[in-house]
């Protein structure tokens, strides 16, 4: 999950072009504040993008060329979960995560959130950052610090998991595994 | 129903709080910037990368008040409408510190102007300027861009065209960052009219 880990772990493959602090900051700014914003309120956005800012300075030599973004997603997840351990927020979070439709424009889509809802942490974020910050799964790999391949997995299982709350799961045999996999009978008395 | 992956994809994105329509706010960039100071004062000795935040200090390229100089098509030393006035970003290889930000300190920024940025180019990017501040009287402000491969970007702010922007500058003509330029937003609005009461 260290990206400084991650990274020494395939420093060799990684670009080594020299990454600036504005490069940085110019690339992953705003994205950052959505990847904050999307996953808790504004006070703890504010607070934990100073934090990031200040890892991604001091780290900056670390920030591989060619993954700027997931690098940077992987600081933002990281400080986000310290604050929230840190500071006793998850209220806050499950708060705003109550609240997250609010801010779209078109009808929200209930079902689709009480299953996202449903799910566990790795597997809501695995598909956010699918979703939401749109990555791919070697780019979600490295927000996780996880390879590419396994990545590709825990995204498929996330997605099996997801369908199965939704009930649109019909095919028996990799669906009945799946159920065994989900915590709770909920999808069970459906 | 048997979703596709892509339209799962699609509902999910159809559900983010931050869509690509939505434009973020700036967050307060005042606190993201403490916080790097801190850093920044803490580590400078044994650090000798340039911290770009650190905008103040940087004597890079001159500003002349009212030289028409990058136009090209206005020989006379004495500038006619619409006058320039030529300013630089901070060099990439600066190494200062921020001051932390205050009316006071705003107040004393020799140059500082209201406008909005018309072009951004290879070399520079271009304002016209609404108001003034302090220190000038030129239509245009031209800020020269250390080298061509720095995108526009003054510490967290980065320029777009079209955007209105506050801007302030060092007597020698460098723009200052450390939250003493950025977008007009109501917050620094408000701070440059306290520090320059008209």
């Amino acid at each position: 999950m260290d990206p400084a880990r991650h990274r020494s772990a395939d420093a060799r493959s990684a670009a080594e072009a020299p990454t600036s602090f504005e490069d940085v900051l110019a690339t992953a700014y705003v994205p950052l504040q959505r990847y904050l914003l999307r996953r808790t309120d504004r006070t703890t956005a504010e607070d934990v993008l100073g934090d990031v800012l200040l890892v991604l300075w001091r780290r900056v030599d670390d920030i591989p060329a060619d993954a700027v973004l997931p690098w940077c997603y992987a600081v933002a997840r990281r400080c986000l979960a310290n604050q929230i351990r840190a500071e006793g927020r998850r209220e806050r979070l499950l708060r705003r995560l109550a609240d997250e439709p609010a801010p779209v424009a078109e009808p929200a889509d209930p079902r689709l959130l009480d299953a996202l809802a449903g799910l566990g942490d790795t597997d809501r974020e695995v598909l956010r950052l699918w979703a939401w910050e749109q990555l791919a799964p070697r780019e979600i790999g490295t927000v996780l610090g996880i390879s590419a391949n396994a990545a590709s997995i825990r995204l498929h299982r996330a997605l099996g998991r997801l369908r199965v709350r939704l009930g649109t799961r019909k095919d028996g045999g990799r669906g009945g595994h799946l159920l065994g996999q989900v915590p709770g009978g909920e999808e069970a008395s459906r | 129903m048997n979703d596709s992956d892509a339209d799962l994809r699609a509902r999910l994105a159809a559900l983010d709080p931050m869509p690509p329509s939505a434009v973020p706010e700036p967050l307060a960039r005042e606190r993201a910037e403490q916080i790097l100071e801190a850093a920044m004062t803490e580590s400078r000795s044994t650090r000798r990368r340039p911290l770009l935040l650190a905008a103040a200090a940087a004597a890079v390229l001159v500003a002349g008040t009212g030289a028409a100089l990058l136009t090209g098509d206005d020989p006379a030393p004495t500038a006619d409408p619409p006058t320039t006035l030529e300013l630089a970003l901070p060099a990439p290889d600066v190494s200062a510190s921020c001051v932390e930000f205050r009316v006071e300190y705003l107040a004393d920024m020799p140059t500082a102007f209201a406008g909005t940025v018309t072009d951004i180019s290879d070399a520079a990017v271009t304002f016209d300027v609404e108001r003034w501040y302090a220190g000038g009287s030129a239509d245009v402000v031209i800020v020269a861009k250390v080298d061509s491969t720095t995108s526009a970007v003054l510490d967290a702010v980065t320029f777009a065209a079209g955007g209105e922007y506050l801007v302030t500058a060092s007597e020698e003509g460098v723009l200052n960052g450390c939250g003493f330029s950025g977008p007009a937003s109501p917050e620094l609005t408000a701070a440059f009219a306290e520090a320059f009461p008209s």
